[in-house]
């Protein structure tokens, strides 16, 4: 295994003084999928805003410990979590599309933090064609994107990430609330992509972590409990916790 | 046993009738009571209204001739409140709901803004005469009274704004920040224009208010009567509700003046609620590309 593109040193996180995370210490491997699966309220969606700082955004947080990416802590008092987020891209549960044109909504985050000089509308399209949207919109580019059915929805938001030319996206629960064939293009779509990007996912459906990623971690109360190939937890886990969750004893 | 179970269904019918015959005629009353007030203004105003009427200047002791002057000048008042209030409301709630973090400074602000609500008419009228007329020397003028009315609507901005600001939903807020989008420009590129319907709206409400109060002018910026029009913003202007009491209390002929009066009420009222028709027809327009 490389040394990681992202890594965690000893990270404790609290919610003023509840603490949601207990000693963290892992690595997120370059162009792979990382699986973060556990039951509701095991950290693990914590844990993915941990890594763009998006937690910032609660009042009363705490964090202990390091995040490294590309060998800087993104929590040292120099770094600007601004910057963070356009090098790591984020994909929410719900589809969140702005209230805009299709277009806009792409072209949104390139335009504002001045990363997209170039030719917008090559920009624009790109990103739609690698979120699997383009043939589905491109007659459609002027219209509103709150017309989108809920799977065309989230591809916009992946094609919004996309768009930013992140190093690592970071996915919350992107399918949960979408229907069987959105997922299952949803689930092709980040196949592709991990060619390209480093994908962080956090799963619910155990089955589409088996299915997708190359490497799952795997959480309890706060507690990083086994952390390993993907094969090697769905098919053989070292921990007696991990198989009666994955095998559906509990969670 | 039966006869019982009957019983109780029928009382608890009879408590539902009484409490929907009860709502109802709240309702009921309302519409009746503005129906009542408007009917009135118009059947004793309507012969004082003509082309004349709005368009020319009040003579002979004002008995004749018509209140051109007044709209005008309500009219240079309203639009000074708004140019003082909607930016500074509108900064003020960005500040408290986008910015602050809760504690015991934003409370406090929070507490002052609930109160200056509460603080009558009139005392902002004198405050507007000591510190923008006397203090400030804007002397009797639009400026001072429309600084005036844009404190007094201020409130009513920032409460509008406020809510407006709360009812983005934080996934768009959320969507943006996660592109490496700075706050400033989220706040200023997703979540205002998106409060901006609700902030016109309620602001406006606000507004059409100010433009019918004449305790906090009449200190600060109205005249008993001008001879000529304003030419700056430093210049003392007429104003509709400000005439009205003239003409109802201190006229040299208040008899004369009855049908003038009820003209000038109706003209008002028909400023203020043109104002309020406005804000229904800018939210209307402005949501309709609007679904979340």
């Amino acid at each position: 295994m490389d040394s990681g593109i992202m890594k965690l040193h000893k990270v404790n996180f609290y919610y003023g003084q509840c603490r949601a995370l207990t000693n963290i210490s892992m690595k997120f491997v370059k162009n792979k999928v990382t699986a973060l699966i556990g039951p509701s309220g095991c950290g693990k969606s914590t844990l993915l805003r941990l890594l763009n700082r998006m937690n910032d955004l609660i009042s009363g947080t705490r964090v202990e410990g390091e995040i490294l990416f590309e060998d800087k802590n993104i929590y040292a008092p120099d770094i600007d979590p601004v910057e963070i987020r356009r090098k790591i891209g984020m994909v929410f549960q719900k589809p969140n599309p702005f209230p805009k044109t299709i277009y806009n909504n792409i072209s949104y985050g390139p335009k504002l933090t001045g990363i997209g000089t170039g030719n917008m509308d090559a920009l624009v399209e790109q990103s739609l064609k690698q979120a699997v949207l383009w043939d589905e919109v491109k007659d459609i580019l002027n219209k509103s994107a709150m017309n989108l059915s809920g799977g065309q929805q989230q591809r916009l938001c992946i094609a919004r990430a996309l768009a930013m030319k992140p190093d690592i996206l970071l996915m919350d629960e992107p399918t949960s609330a979408l229907d069987p064939i959105s997922t299952a293009k949803i689930e092709e779509l980040i196949e592709e992509l991990k060619k390209n990007y480093t994908i962080i996912i956090v799963t619910h459906n155990m089955q589409q972590a088996a299915r997708i990623s190359d490497e799952t971690a795997f959480f309890y109360i706060g507690n990083l409990v086994e952390y390993n190939k993907t094969d090697k937890i769905f098919t053989n886990p070292d921990i007696k916790q991990t198989e009666d969750y994955i095998t559906g004893r509990f969670g | 046993m039966n006869s019982l179970k009957n019983n109780s269904m029928k009382w608890r019918y009879f408590k539902q009738a009484l409490f929907f015959g009860t709502v109802r005629l709240s309702a009921l009353i309302i519409v009746l009571a503005l129906g009542g007030i408007l009917f009135y203004i118009i059947v004793n105003g309507i012969g004082a209204i003509s082309w004349d009427f709005i368009t020319k200047p009040p003579t002979d002791s004002m008995t004749k001739g018509g209140i051109m002057p007044a709209i005008l000048g309500t009219i240079y008042l309203t639009i000074g409140a708004i140019a003082v209030g909607l930016p500074l409301g509108i900064a003020s709630a960005i500040y408290l709901t986008e910015y602050a973090k809760e504690g015991r400074i934003i409370r406090f602000i929070k507490v002052g803004i609930n109160c200056l609500a509460g603080v009558p008419s009139v005392v902002f009228g004198l405050f507007g005469l000591g510190f923008f007329v006397i203090f400030m020397k804007f002397g009797s003028s639009i400026l001072s009274g429309s600084l005036t009315l844009g404190f007094l609507i201020l409130p009513t901005i920032i409460g509008a704004s406020e809510e407006a600001l709360k009812a983005v939903p934080q996934t768009f807020r959320e969507a943006s920040l996660a592109l490496g989008v700075s706050k400033w420009q989220t706040t200023y590129r997703i979540v205002l224009p998106n409060a901006m319907p609700g902030i016109l709206t309620g602001s406006i409400l606000g507004i059409g208010r100010a433009a019918g109060e004449t305790a906090p002018i009449m200190f600060t910026a109205a005249a008993y009567f001008t001879a000529k029009l304003p030419g700056s913003i430093f210049d003392e202007v007429m104003a509709l509700p400000y005439h009205i009491y003239v003409l109802a209390t201190a006229g040299t002929n208040i008899e004369a003046t009855r049908p003038i009066q009820f003209g000038t009420v109706l003209v008002l009222v028909a400023v203020v609620l043109g104002i309020d028709l406005f804000a229904i027809i800018i939210r209307s327009y402005m949501r309709r590309n609007k679904r979340w």
